[in-house]
C-alpha cells in the first residue's frame, strides 16, 4: 500500500520529466530527420540555429537526470515530517525501514527508467556523436545510472536529516558543490588527479577500464552508505 | 491480554533542560475507558508519543498490551488504533482513498465498522483531505482508527476543534468502546466534562507526573476536601492524603477515603476542622494541579517536620 502512496506522490514529477525527455527526443528527431522539409527550406544560419539548439538540449540530458535525482530524492520518506503526516505513517504496523526502502526503491526504479529514455533522446538529438563512439555504449548508461542514484540517495539523506524537501535539496546541492570544489582543489593546488563522478558518464573514455569500473563500484557503495545513514537516522527519528 | 492495557514505570522524557515527562507511573486497566487529564504542557501528548513509538523515553519503561514500547513497537501498532494530536493526513487523498490505503496494513480491518463510523460521523468521503475543515479532518482520523478493530484505542485530544454535535457523536462512539472488538479506550483531554461523561477511570497528570489515578466512581463517592485550621499540621502526601496545601493558618487536604476518620485525627492534633466537602472531578483536578506557594504545597513533595498522619 505504501508503494501505491509513494507512486501517487511522485508520479507528477516523474511523468513531467518523462514528458520533457520525450519532447527533447521528438524535437531532436524532427531536427535530424526533417520529415516535412521545413528546416531544409530555411536559410543556412537558421538551420544552424536549429541544430545548435538540438545539440544543446541533447548535451543537457545528464543535467536533467541529475535534476530528476534531486526532485525524486526530495520526495522521499523525510518529507512526511514536513507535511505533518509522520505520526500517521509511523503508527502503521510496519517497520520504519520498510517504509524507507519501499520509497527509495520506487524512486530508484523511476531513475533507472529515466536513464534509458534520456539516452534514447540523446541518440535522437546527436546520432552522429553516438555512432562515432559505439564502444562507450555500456559505460555511459551504467555511469548515468550510478551518478543519478548517487544524487538521488544524497538528496534522500539530506531531506531526511532536514525534515524538509527544499532544505534537503539545498543541502544536497551544497554537498555536491563542495565535492566538486574539493576535486578542483586537489587538482589545481596539489596536482592530484582523482576520478570525479561527473566524468563517469560524460568522459567515460578518460580512464582505463579498471579505474572506471572501480569508480563506478565506489559510486554505488557510496549510494548504499548514504542509504544506511538515512536508515540509521530515520529509525531513530522522533516525531 | 495482561491486567493492564498500558503500564508505565518511572517514564522520563527530556527536551533539552525541560522534563516533559518526569517519572510517570500509570496503569490503565484492560477494558477501561480511561481519561488522561492534564493542563496544556502537562506531558500527556509526550507520554502518548512514547507509548506509540514516536518518541524514545530517556529512562523508565512502558508496555502496551504486554508489549514493550521500546523493542516491540510493530507488535503494539498491530493491536492499537491511534488518533494523533496533529490531525494532518495526505492532502491529495480523499477519505475513501485513505481508508483503502490504511486497511492494507490491518488484516483485521472491519469494513462494517468503518462504514458505520463514516455514516455516524458524516465524513465527506469523496473530498480531498486538504479541502476538509479541521473538524472533518479529526473525523477522518477517528474513522481510520475505528476500522482497525483494535484491542486498544489511543486518542490524543480527539474532540479538539469539533463542533458540539460531532463532539457528542465522538464521545458516544468512545463510550461504546470505539468500535468492533476494541476493549480499552485511552484518551487525553483537558476537558473535564467529557472525561466525566464517558470515562470509568481517570488519571490526572501535571508537570509530567501522575498526581492521581482512580476510578471515577471512587472519586465521586469517597474523595473529600478537608479544611482545617491549626498550627504545625502535617503536610505529607501519604494515603489517604492525595494532596495537602497550606494557606495562612488553614490547611487543605484532599483525602481519598475515610474523610471522617482523617478529620477526627486532625482534631486530636488540636486542629479545628472547618469543612469536609464531597468533590466533583473538577474540584479534585483543580485541587491537585492549582499552583500554590511551592513551600507549602504537599503536591511538590514538600514535607514539614510534623509527623505523618498516615503512619
Amino acid at each position: 500500500m505504501y508503494l501505491w502512496k509513494c507512486w501517487r506522490d511522485t508520479r507528477s514529477a516523474f511523468l513531467g520529466i518523462v514528458a520533457c525527455l520525450l519532447a527533447i527526443g521528438i524535437f531532436g528527431a524532427y531536427v535530424q530527420f526533417d520529415p516535412l522539409g521545413w528546416i531544409a527550406a530555411r536559410p543556412e544560419s537558421s538551420r544552424l540555429l536549429w541544430h545548435v539548439g538540438s545539440d544543446a538540449l541533447g548535451a543537457s540530458l545528464m543535467e536533467l537526470i541529475a535534476v530528476a535525482g534531486l526532485i525524486l530524492g526530495a520526495m522521499g520518506v523525510g518529507v512526511e515530517f514536513e507535511r505533518g503526516t509522520a505520526d500517521f505513517l509511523l503508527t502503521r504496523p510496519r517497520s520504519r525501514r520498510s517504509f524507507l526502502w519501499t520509497s527509495w526503491c520506487l524512486g530508484a526504479a523511476q531513475i533507472l527508467t529515466l536513464v534509458p529514455l534520456a539516452l534514447a533522446a540523446n541518440w535522437l538529438t546527436r546520432p552522429d556523436l553516438t555512432a562515432a563512439r559505439p564502444g562507450l555504449f555500456p559505460r555511459v548508461p551504467l555511469a548515468m545510472c550510478a551518478v543519478a542514484l548517487l544524487i538521488y540517495s544524497l538528496t534522500y539523506l539530506m531531506t531526511t536529516l532536514a525534515r524538509n524537501s527544499r532544505n534537503g535539496i539545498g543541502l544536497s546541492v551544497a554537498a555536491l558543490t563542495g565535492y566538486t570544489l574539493l576535486h578542483l582543489w586537489l587538482i589545481l593546488w596539489h596536482d592530484i588527479t582523482v576520478p570525479i563522478v561527473w566524468e563517469l558518464p560524460q568522459r567515460p573514455d578518460r580512464y582505463d577500464a579498471g579505474v572506471w569500473f572501480g569508480s563506478l563500484l565506489g559510486c554505488l557503495a557510496v549510494c548504499l552508505t548514504l542509504m544506511a545513514a538515512t536508515q540509521f537516522r530515520f529509525e531513530r527519528a522522533e516525531v | 491480554m495482561t491486567d493492564h492495557a498500558i503500564a508505565t514505570r518511572g517514564l522520563v522524557k527530556r527536551y533539552g533542560q525541560q522534563e516533559a515527562v518526569n517519572g510517570l507511573e500509570m496503569r490503565v486497566p484492560a477494558g477501561a475507558v480511561y481519561g488522561c487529564l492534564g493542563r496544556n504542557g502537562a506531558g500527556k501528548s509526550t507520554t502518548i508519543k512514547m507509548l506509540m513509538g514516536l518518541a524514545r523515553p530517556d529512562s523508565g519503561s512502558a508496555s502496551v498490551l504486554g508489549f514493550d514500547c521500546a523493542t516491540q513497537t510493530v507488535d503494539i501498532l498491530r493491536r492499537v488504533a491511534f488518533v494523533g494530536e496533529n490531525k494532518t493526513l495526505y492532502g491529495e487523498l480523499t477519505p475513501e482513498e485513505m481508508v483503502r490505503f490504511t486497511r492494507g496494513f490491518y488484516p483485521r480491518w472491519s469494513a462494517s465498522a468503518a462504514e458505520a463510523g463514516a455514516r455516524r460521523l458524516e465524513v465527506p468521503m469523496r473530498r480531498r483531505f486538504k479541502t476538509l475543515s479541521k473538524g472533518n479532518r479529526a473525523k477522518v482520523w477517528l474513522l481510520l482508527a475505528l476500522g482497525q478493530a483494535a484491542d486498544l484505542l489511543v486518542l490524543d485530544e480527539p474532540t479538539a476543534g469539533l463542533d458540539p454535535v460531532t463532539q457528542d457523536t465522538v464521545l458516544q462512539l468512545l463510550a461504546e468502546g470505539g468500535g468492533a472488538g476494541t476493549s480499552t479506550v485511552f484518551f487525553s483531554s483537558h476537558d473535564l466534562a467529557e472525561v466525566e461523561r464517558i470515562c470509568d477511570w481517570v488519571g490526572i497528570v501535571d508537570a509530567g507526573r501522575m498526581l492521581l489515578e482512580a476510578r471515577l466512581d471512587d472519586i465521586r463517592e469517597h474523595y473529600r476536601l478537608v479544611i482545617a485550621e491549626g498550627r504545625d499540621l502535617p503536610m505529607e502526601r501519604a494515603a489517604p492524603v492525595e494532596s495537602a496545601t497550606r494557606r495562612g493558618s488553614f490547611s487543605r487536604y484532599l483525602v481519598s477515603r475515610d474523610a471522617d476518620g482523617f478529620a477526627a485525627r486532625l482534631r486530636s492534633l488540636g486542629a479545628a476542622v472547618t469543612d469536609v466537602t464531597p468533590l466533583s472531578l473538577r474540584d479534585v483536578f483543580l485541587e491537585l494541579v492549582r499552583k500554590e506557594d511551592p513551600c507549602t504545597s504537599g503536591n511538590a513533595g514538600a514535607t514539614l517536620a510534623a509527623p505523618s498522619l498516615a503512619s
